[in-house]
């Protein structure tokens, strides 16, 4: 049968004879395998090695940290060799071959190994076997002292890929010095150095002995920290500071005090609480005139401010457009608006004073349009006098003197025009086509759009191209 | 009885006067006209239009009857000068009240444009027997003078012209007038009043 033996940086926690039944590794005390890891690297339930045939499985209960094989996190499960390391948390797990047992592995690695019981439990694994604190340093490791090396895969390996292997392991090599002297520089406790497993030369290769790199030790905390600590910048974006403190950075520093983001995040944002303490109130400001009214528009009793306001508004704007209108002669909008004005606001801005020199002015300039429409009447010129009572009555819509003389001028221009067009009609008649187009075209001429004559002229006209 | 005359020297201006005014209400200017300016010794003949559609009279003496040519349906001539000929148009339709009352606008346009040398043009309304028509009387290149009587009789357009030289107008202005006023459309119509 297998067992999984359970490393600590070197030293062997563990050591578990599998049964043929899963095994559930995690933190809480219910698990097959307890690693008590304080630093929360290690979930509750954590991972189970359950057997599939011939071979086990690890699968990763959706642990925070994962379970991490050869550098990578698994997921959800994946195949357990022999012989190469799986890692949860702190720990290192190791599938090993037991001489005594039926395991069809890949590699055997034959051990010594001095069991002990993992607990007084002994819940679930059917032999559980401990060695307290052995060293993993290297092949010095007597066996006397019942230490057993770090399993080492026995499979007999090509050499390209034994040159991989070395390429690979000098490269996370030099990554590890690299944070290692970062690690230092931060004045932080070094990691424990990576876990190179010392193996022993496979008894049935003759490949010299060479170091597996450990998958990179993964700080535990350090994802939970980044979590809390970007969650803490979100509550002081959104005004929590207390909050952010208490909640999120006073966590981070609990589980690494050095952390100096966290130490940073922390004294700024007591100095931004202590700032805000020592920022006087804001003294209140002197009131704004209650709701002023503007001269010479009344605000009427019961009228809101706003609807004041719009009023004036209104007003206002009346008083420009009619002051404009009668600036450029448009006396009936003119007079208009300022007499709206002058409802709503008697006398507001001389509007009455407008409103008597607009009026002169309209009554003037409607004089001169009629009589410049009486004197083209008397020229024969209908429809120049027609215009010019047009532009009259434009001028004073209202005038009564402008209304009857345009109407009595457009009555006799319908008469001539029905004579015309009758002479039109008696000459297409008497088959003289040339002269009724003639004529027809005079009608449409002497008259304006929308005179009755016009439109019958213009279907002879029609009729007669 | 010295006073019975004088009071009937009174009274023949005053009957003059009645009279007189009487016979101006009820004979027309143009009737006027012929009375007092027809030759008495002037005999008058009737001519019937062969298909019936006119009637008027004409000298019996002097006056040669001419074949028609073109539109003229009829023509007549003296060999000192005058002529007289009836002129005809077919009408799509017939006038309105309108536009018989703007006749004589177009029969003048239509004139003018086709005798672009006349001058002294006149129009007024005139009643023939046949009914109330339109004359105009102008001058052609200063030589002579023409009348025409433009009537309008159901779709059929009647244009009467006498033409006289200038030298005789005063003796056969009279005798035109008559033959004009003694037209008649259809042959046989009563006169229309």
């Amino acid at each position: 049968m297998p067992r999984l033996v359970v490393f600590r940086g070197d030293a062997v926690e563990n050591e578990i004879r599998l049964s043929g039944g899963p095994v559930r590794i995690g933190r809480h005390a219910g698990n097959d395998v307890v690693l008590d890891d304080s630093l929360n690297g290690v979930s509750r339930f954590h991972a189970e090695i359950r057997p599939e045939g011939n071979s086990y499985v690890i699968v990763d209960l959706n642990s925070r940290n994962g379970v991490w094989i050869g550098g990578k996190r698994i997921k959800d499960k994946a195949a357990l060799l022999l012989g190469v390391p799986v890692t949860v948390g702190a720990f290192e797990l190791a599938l090993e071959d037991d001489p005594s047992g039926t395991f069809d592995g890949h590699a055997v690695s034959p051990r010594t190994v001095a069991t002990v019981p993992l607990n007084d439990t002994g819940s679930s694994a059917s032999g559980v076997s401990s060695s307290s604190s052995a060293s993993r340093s290297g092949a010095s490791v007597s066996a006397s002292r019942s230490t057993p090396p770090r399993p080492r895969p026995s499979t007999s390996m090509s050499p390209q890929n034994k040159q991989i292997l070395i390429w690979t392991a000098a490269a996370v090599g030099v990554l590890a010095i690299c944070l290692v002297t970062y690690t230092v520089l931060r004045r932080r406790t070094p990691p424990p150095p990576p876990q190179v497993a010392q193996v022993e030369p496979p008894p049935t290769t003759t490949v010299p002995p060479v170091e597996t790199p450990a998958p990179p030790p993964e700080d535990p905390n350090k994802a939970l920290n980044e979590q809390d600590l970007q969650a803490a910048r979100d509550m002081i974006a959104a005004g929590n500071l207390q909050g952010a403190l208490r909640e999120r950075v006073q966590p981070v520093l609990e589980r690494d005090p050095e952390n100096t983001i966290a130490l940073d995040l922390k004294r700024t944002t007591e100095e931004t609480l202590a700032a805000r303490a020592a920022k006087p109130k804001p003294t209140p400001k002197p009131e704004a005139p209650a709701e002023p009214e503007t001269p010479g528009i009344a605000r009427k009793t019961g009228e809101a401010y706003a609807e004041y306001q719009a009023r004036v508004r209104g007003i206002q704007v009346n008083m420009t457009e009619g002051r404009a209108a009668l600036d450029k002669g448009e006396y009936a909008v003119g007079l208009a608006r300022l007499r709206l004005v002058d409802r709503d606001a008697p006398n507001y801005q001389g509007a009455a004073a407008l409103i008597a020199d607009g009026t002169a002015k309209q009554q003037a300039a409607v004089d001169k349009a009629i009589d410049s429409g009486q004197q083209n009447e008397a020229a024969g010129k209908l429809m120049d006098a027609r215009r010019w009572y047009e532009q009259a009555l434009q001028i004073n819509p209202s005038s009564v003197i402008a209304r009857e003389k345009r109407a009595a001028a457009a009555l006799k221009m319908n008469q001539a025009a029905g004579d015309l067009f009758a002479q039109g009609t008696a000459a297409l008649k008497t088959g003289n086509t040339q002269l009724a187009k003639r004529i027809f075209q005079q009608v449409y001429d002497q008259t304006l759009p929308g005179d009755e004559f016009r439109d019958k002229a213009t279907k002879q006209l029609e009729l007669l191209k | 009885m010295s006073r019975l005359s004088l009071s009937r020297r009174r009274l023949f201006p005053a009957l003059a006067a009645v009279v007189l005014f009487a016979c101006s209400s009820v004979l027309s200017a143009a009737q006027l006209g012929k009375i007092f300016n027809s030759d008495k010794n002037v005999k008058y003949q009737v001519f019937k239009d062969p298909s019936g559609l006119f009637e008027l009279e004409y000298p019996e003496k002097d006056w040669k009857r001419l074949p028609s040519v073109g539109q003229n349906l009829v023509s007549f001539s003296r060999n000192d000068g005058p002529t007289f000929f009836v002129g005809h148009v077919k009408l799509s339709e017939p006038f309105t009240e309108a536009e018989i009352a703007n006749l004589p606008a177009v029969e003048l346009t239509t004139l003018k444009d086709q005798q672009p040398k006349a001058t002294g043009f006149k129009s007024d309304l005139f009643e023939s027997k046949a009914g109330r028509g339109v004359v105009i009387r102008y001058s052609r290149e200063g030589a002579e003078t023409v009348i025409q009587y433009s009537i309008a009789v159901g779709t059929e357009l009647f244009r009467i012209n006498g033409v006289i030289p200038d030298k005789q107008i005063a003796k056969y202005e009279p005798i035109v007038m008559y033959m004009i006023q003694s037209f008649k459309a259809p042959a046989g119509a009563t006169p229309s009043k």
